[in-house]
């Protein structure tokens, strides 16, 4: 974990104890600190802004009223991540309520990721843009959410497991189905994500 | 930090490395460092190194919604929300049996004041075979077919109005938007369905959304849809008067146009209609909408088809139209009808 995680993390921690006391500005603190990035992971989940904002709403209100059996998470932003994204699910799956569900589970749930306001102007940078996002497309939504927590939220698989609420290793198995579903697509050969990007560098480089 | 772990790294590894991925995300002097180190003590890792992350940097390089324009409106919500208990910050200074009962009184009385300013949430119901008009509360009105539901919240002011539907409606949406360039949230009108949200503007359409699958009819005006899910290839699309679009989640999407679209809304008359129906069609409207237990010796017989046009009032007459038509016996107790081939 690099330094400036780790301050950003023990900064949480403080307010997260303050907030736990009662402190109103703790709590305004932590609002304010994850509101944006809570934001950011929940409109992967749906485009209703609507729904990101009630489930922000909720998540904070059941902070606040439950926050003297609130536990000390390690990392106060996952822990935020995760009890999100279940409020989120609930809302989605209510919103279908009338469906039968039982052969629907979470993985059912949209996980999308959008490059459409980025303008690159290097041809090589636009190349590689383009293949990462069309592999990126051809996933699973939850092997997805997989790659974005770990190279955009730079999380670990333990944290990964943690937020999505599976085991580690169904976490190491969903990467490694990442791989291998490209691997289908590409006919390539083994950690076909990662070759086909490669060997697009190479012929750009060359 | 030793650097022969990384002699033999591939750029798999690379991603697959913690460390690595820290330092590219969220760099510090010291990592630059090592990076270095590995790249001069083993050559060859030095465009792995570089091309792993010119990955992440790539893939990171994505779009980001902070809704930050929304950022004070859904704080003074919550504030709102836990405004309900007055002495708030007094109350934890006080001892801790008081502290209990506070609590006790400010987590009541949150419940208390959701309940009351909660727009109550309306579920309308049908039994199979039976017709039911809903007025809304912004005087549109919806027709529902047998086993349907609908639901909606009974306050509608300044939200936009929104049901969601399972089942079969007819919706006859009043028009409240003045100018077509600028629609106010509280002017659209919006159908959710499992698979898809439809959007409009005062008109009249017809929606079938069972087993995963939604049917639209547009009658008259204007309506978008949206579907929930992102593999559809297109993202929305607009209808106009007589189009008829079929989708299912993950699903294809067809669109044909029908040239007598107000025939779609013949069930509200507790019209049975069909054109050119295979006994499966027909089965399924039995099954879904009546609730009968439509079952055939053979599967073959399923596809067998009525040509043209039937238009009858009631299930007797539909069965009547079937066995007169088709070479198939007809054998109903109750709700179950059960189809064989006719001797």
């Amino acid at each position: 974990m690099s330094h400036e995680q780790i301050v950003h993390d023990d900064h949480n921690t403080a307010t997260w104890l303050a907030f736990k006391e009662g402190n109103w500005d703790a709590y305004t603190r932590l609002y304010n600190n994850h509101f944006k990035i809570l934001n950011n992971y929940g409109y992967k989940f749906t485009r209703d802004v609507n729904v990101i904002e009630d489930a922000i709403h909720d998540l904070f209100i059941r902070l606040w009223t439950n926050r003297p059996g609130l536990g000390n998470p390690v990392s106060v932003k996952n822990y935020l991540f995760k009890s999100l994204r279940s409020i989120i699910f609930r809302k989605l799956q209510s919103k279908s309520r009338f469906v039968d569900l039982e052969d629907e589970a979470e993985h059912n749930f949209p996980f999308e990721i959008s490059f459409d306001q980025q303008i690159i102007a290097d041809e090589e940078e636009l190349e590689l843009q383009k293949k990462i996002k069309f592999h990126i497309k051809t996933l699973p939504p939850r092997q997805q959410e997989i790659i974005y927590l770990r190279f955009y939220e730079g999380l670990g698989y333990d944290e990964i497991a943690d937020i999505m609420e599976i085991n580690v290793s169904s976490a190491y198995k969903l990467i490694y189905k990442a791989f291998d579903n490209l691997q289908d697509v590409l006919k390539a050969s083994k950690l076909a994500i990662v070759l086909a990007l490669y060997s697009c560098f190479c012929v750009n480089n060359h | 930090m030793l650097t022969s772990k990384y002699s033999n790294y591939t750029l798999a590894d690379y991603l697959e490395d913690d460390d690595f991925v820290r330092s590219v995300i969220n760099p510090s002097a010291n990592d630059g460092l090592l990076w270095q180190e590995v790249a001069a003590q083993y050559p060859g890792q030095r465009k792995i190194i570089a091309d792993a992350s010119k990955i992440i940097t790539t893939y990171r390089k994505q779009d980001v919604f902070t809704n930050s324009t929304n950022q004070e409106k859904v704080w003074l919500k919550i504030a709102a929300t836990l405004q309900t208990e007055p002495a708030r910050p007094k109350v934890f200074s006080l001892n801790r049996y008081l502290r209990v009962a506070a609590m006790l009184l400010l987590v009541s009385s949150i419940g208390i004041a959701l309940w009351l300013t909660k727009a109550r949430q309306q579920e309308i119901d049908t039994p199979f075979g039976e017709l039911r008009t809903v007025n809304l509360p912004d005087g549109s009105t919806v027709v529902l077919n047998g086993n349907s539901k609908l639901s909606y919240k009974d306050n509608w002011d300044k939200n936009p109005r929104e049901v969601w539907i399972s089942g079969e409606g007819l919706f006859n949406v009043k028009h409240i938007n003045k100018d077509p360039h600028s629609i106010k949230p509280a002017e659209r009108f919006i159908v959710h369905c499992s698979d898809m949200n439809i959007e409009v503007l005062g008109t009249t359409f017809n929606v079938r959304s069972r087993h995963n699958k939604t049917d639209v009819g547009l009658v008259q005006g204007k309506i978008r849809l949206d579907y929930v899910d992102a593999v559809s290839a297109k993202q929305s699309l607009i209808m106009k008067p007589g189009d008829y679009v079929r989708h299912a989640y993950k699903k294809n999407v067809t669109r044909v146009f029908l040239p007598a679209p107000e025939k779609i809304t013949k069930w509200t008359k507790h019209q049975l209609l069909f054109n050119d129906a295979t006994l499966a069609q027909i089965s399924e409207i039995m099954t879904d909408d009546y609730g009968y237990h439509v079952s055939f010796s053979s599967p073959e017989l399923t596809t067998l088809k009525i040509e043209g046009e039937i238009n009858v009032p009631n299930v007797d007459e539909l069965i009547e139209t079937i066995s007169t038509t088709l070479p198939v016996k007809i054998i109903r107790t109750d709700k179950n009808i059960t189809i064989t081939k006719q001797n």
